[in-house]
């Protein structure tokens, strides 16, 4: 059991194995994804009795924070899986490992309340050092999705960083922007300024040109998984405050499996 | 129409069949009794119209509080009154809802 006093040393030891922006391309026989829990340590705890063992690798989406009060126990809980194995665990950043949202989901008030109102910063320093993407056999993942200013993947891995919003308009839109297949093109989201919908045509081409199998993201609340271009584009929700499913992908080999959870 | 998205997120990508034949003036907003019903708070009760005017299919705001916008391909573009729409367009109503006006 993790105690909430116990997640500022947990996520500062953490920090030290993160690696920048984007991390290394992996291939392993089976694989974990995990889309926002925001909160839901019951949920993560869940995941961990359920696939460390039986799993080469565990991909968490981000949004670990905010709607809810027990984000310093999430974020305790999956740290220290980290450490235990570092090479078993990726924590993706998302849009809410940022001072952007925490002021106001609840995670600025909530560490207050348990840690004290210094503790904050401690958190920042995590969250700015957490990688915005990963290509695991061959998807690419990240929280939001592609941006505007994105062609190739290789691009993250020389964006600005540490960013603590982020600013970069490129980090902002991996971490905020949403798939429509049914647009072409990028339009602009309804979530405000600087954040975009990616379409089918930009989505196949930035697949085709970086010869990719698909995008694994998180960031919508969706009733367990949502699939766009025919499943090329995967979307996880895995927390259980919206009242809708928490699911989970397995990857084993080339079959992709949906676990409701 | 298909919505792009909407707070209801169990909308997003479903499609509304929109026919003239049937209805000749199509009505849009938050009430039951509009022919397309959008449950967003951000929707007026009666917020925006639907009519082909012979082969034209025009799009009306009605006063709706938030607005209705029509993509221009750079950004949304607030529409006064009534404006032609052409077949895939894409258009917002208030803050949360954009639909895609599809083909026919």
């Amino acid at each position: 059991m993790i105690e909430a006093l116990d997640t500022p040393r947990l996520i500062l030891e953490a920090k030290e194995k993160m690696e920048g922006p984007l991390l290394d391309s992996r291939r392993e026989k089976r694989v974990v994804f995990v889309g926002d829990t925001h909160t839901a340590v019951d949920i993560t705890q869940t995941i961990f009795d359920k696939y460390y063992d039986n799993s080469d690798l565990i991909v968490f989406l981000g949004d670990y924070v905010d709607r809810g009060v027990t984000g310093v126990e999430n974020l305790g809980l999956i740290t220290s899986k980290l450490l235990e194995d570092p090479t078993k665990i990726i924590m993706l950043r998302g849009n809410h490992e940022s001072p952007l949202t925490n002021p106001y989901y609840g995670f600025v008030e909530e560490v207050t309340e348990k840690l004290g109102e210094a503790a904050y910063d401690k958190f920042k320093e995590f969250f700015q050092a957490m990688p915005y993407a990963v290509v695991v056999n061959g998807y690419l993942c990240l929280h939001g999705g592609i941006a505007t200013t994105l062609d190739n993947v290789a691009q993250i891995a020389d964006l600005p960083f540490p960013d603590l919003n982020p600013d970069d308009p490129t980090a902002f839109q991996i971490l905020w922007n949403d798939p429509r297949d049914m647009i072409e093109g990028f339009i602009p989201s309804v979530r405000g300024d600087g954040a975009y919908y990616y379409g089918s045509d930009v989505t196949e081409k930035f697949l085709a040109e970086n010869n990719l199998k698909g995008i694994i993201r998180g960031h919508e609340v969706v009733d367990g998984f949502r699939e766009d271009l025919g499943g090329k584009v995967m979307t996880i929700f895995t927390s259980k405050y919206h009242g809708g499913a928490a699911g989970v992908l397995v990857l084993e080999d080339d079959k992709m499996e949906k676990v409701t959870l | 129409m298909v919505f792009v998205n909407t707070p209801a997120q169990s909308l997003i990508k479903s499609k509304v069949p929109i026919e003239f034949d049937d209805f000749p003036l199509v009505s849009i907003g938050r009430s039951p009794e509009n022919v397309v019903v959008i449950p967003d708070q951000e929707v007026s009760r009666k917020h925006a119209e639907l009519t082909m005017n012979g082969t034209k299919l025009m799009l009306k705001d009605l006063n709706s509080k938030n607005g209705t916008f029509l993509y221009n391909g750079k950004e949304f573009q607030q529409v006064h009154d009534s404006v032609e729409v052409k077949p895939n367009s894409i258009v917002k109503f208030g803050t949360g809802t954009i639909v895609r006006l599809t083909g026919e």
